[in-house]
């Protein structure tokens, strides 16, 4: 299971042109400073923004090309939010089990939905929390619902777009540990922007992504090796 | 010297006053309704039968124009705020006019559509036998029309409010569009819906112009709470005063009703 994305997505003024595989079971940081694209290569995978030219293949499946468009609904590919964009009506158990009731998560009855939800809520050590709302949650602890919200209807693909921003940097090195962890039970292709170069310690690959375009790719050891450009050597220093 | 310690800001004359002219303005009448009011009588007036019948009209009718206006202008006001159809200045002109005409003029338009001989009416006399004016429906019907557009407004700000993460979040779980409208968006929509509702519950209810033209003011089928302050009006202007007060009170508990809705900030 492959990722292959080749075209471009045209937003206003602003350009991002793309020719990446990201391969089966690998971890990717996607770096880069704010406006440079990171974000919507995200939405473009996930189905909220489509193509504006060329294609992208998820599985061997054509999900976006000149001719068809296969929305976020149909594609199996969970989206972690910057601010986690919890339901704020709904507790985290009904978060949690709102994925488990679409078509996608398996179109489970309301009873059987919140079984499975306690069950992964058990795993995520967020049973305690279970009938909170999102508004009594902490930062670290919203982003771990958000996290089993996005895995309970089995994605094949898990986007995190800058999980650990919104937190404080006391809590962000702890909130790491805990993601990387989780991160490593996924068997899929996770994809995790960020302009933060620690992050990369998430990931097994990094992409540098400057202005709309991919100025360095590969395992986090090859862009360490050989650094183009001030993101990559900032990496490079983090992991020197 | 001026007194310290108050965060008050001073306040110019030149806005004091005129500030005060325009309240009492709003205040006055109220002022002069509450000494016309036969407070000793007001029980007898507010159980008499023809104001107990006028007063299930009203709240009947109203309540039906403010359903209508629910799950017609719920889907309006999303087509508005999503701007998906081409022409959407347009049609919020369009939406927006029965606010500005003149209540009996909309009466005028409504007969002119619904009437024996208009465009829909005849159509409904000439199929079906059915006459809608000065019937039950032609008050549900212009009560819709002249309220109708207090929905739509505050729908389409609540809909252009909802923060449009909470839709795509829904959608990356593989939620279809029914299900993301019917278990996000309309429940995080309820302040705006419910404040929408009762706007137009008590702009139906306080219908009269467009009503009296199209409906007609007959006891136990058309005549609602303000037609029946109006008749009364010329035979017993102190029973004309006490109904009003409850029409008032009616207002009033919307207001606080709505007060409460308003402060809660919408997500």
């Amino acid at each position: 299971m492959t990722i292959h994305i080749n075209g471009t997505v045209r937003h206003r003024e602003f350009t991002l042109t793309l020719d990446e595989t990201f391969p089966s079971g690998t971890t990717w940081a996607i770096l880069g400073a704010n406006g440079a694209g990171k974000s919507t290569l995200l939405r473009a995978i996930a189905g909220l923004q489509p193509l504006t030219t060329g294609s992208l293949s998820i599985d061997g499946a054509l999900v976006d090309h000149a001719d068809g468009f296969i929305t976020a609904q149909r594609r199996r590919v969970g989206l972690v939010f910057q601010d986690y964009a919890l339901f704020p009506h709904l507790s985290v158990a009904d978060n949690v089990s709102f994925g488990f009731q679409t078509p996608r998560g398996g179109n489970l009855s309301k009873g059987r939905a919140r079984r499975e939800a306690a069950h992964l809520l058990e795993q995520f050590a967020l049973t305690e929390l279970a009938e909170r709302k999102p508004g009594q949650l902490s930062g670290g602890q919203s982003q771990r619902v958000a996290l089993a919200r996005a895995l309970a209807p089995r994605p094949q693909v898990l986007l995190l777009d800058e999980p650990l921003a919104a937190l404080d940097v006391v809590a962000r090195a702890q909130v790491r540990e805990d993601l990387a962890l989780r991160l490593a039970e996924f068997t899929g292709i996770t994809l995790i922007v960020t302009h933060d170069p620690a992050d990369a310690r998430l990931a097994t690959h990094v992409a540098i992504l400057d202005q709309g375009l991919v100025t360095q790719s590969g395992t986090v050891w090859q862009v360490c090796q050989q650094p183009i450009g001030p993101y990559a050597r900032a990496l490079a220093d983090a992991f020197g | 010297m001026r007194s310290r310690g108050t965060s008050r800001q001073a306040a110019p004359w030149f806005l004091v006053i005129p500030g005060f002219l325009g309240l009492a303005l709003l205040v006055l009448p109220l002022v002069g309704l509450a000494k016309d009011v036969p407070w000793s009588g007001l029980w007898r007036i507010w159980t008499d039968p023809a104001a107990l019948t006028a007063l299930r009209i009203s709240a009947e009718c109203a309540t039906a124009s403010m359903v209508i206006a629910g799950v017609l202008g719920v889907p309006l006001a999303w087509l508005l705020a999503r701007d998906v159809v081409p022409g959407t200045g347009v049609l919020r002109g369009l939406v927006l006019v029965p606010l500005l005409l003149p209540p009996v003029v909309s009466g005028v338009a409504l007969l002119s559509a619904f009437g024996r001989y208009g465009v829909v009416g005849g159509v409904l006399f000439d199929w079906f036998g059915i006459q809608v004016p000065f019937s039950t429906a032609a008050v549900i019907l212009a009560e819709t029309f002249v309220a109708m557009p207090f929905f739509i407004i505050t729908a389409e700000a609540g809909f252009r409010a909802l923060n449009r993460q909470y839709e795509q979040a829904a959608a990356t779980l593989g939620a279809g569009s029914w299900m993301t409208f019917r278990r996000i968006t309309i429940p995080l929509m309820a302040p705006a819906l419910i404040a929408g509702a009762l706007l137009t519950w008590a702009r139906a209810l306080g219908e009269f112009g467009a009503t009296i033209t199209f409906a007609g003011n007959f006891q136990g089928v058309t005549q609602t709470l303000p037609l029946d302050v109006y008749q009364l009006l010329e035979s017993d202007r102190a029973a004309a005063a006490g109904l009003s007060l409850l029409t008032i009170a009616v207002c009033i508990v919307i207001l606080i009703v709505l007060r409460g809705r308003f402060q809660r900030t919408a997500p």
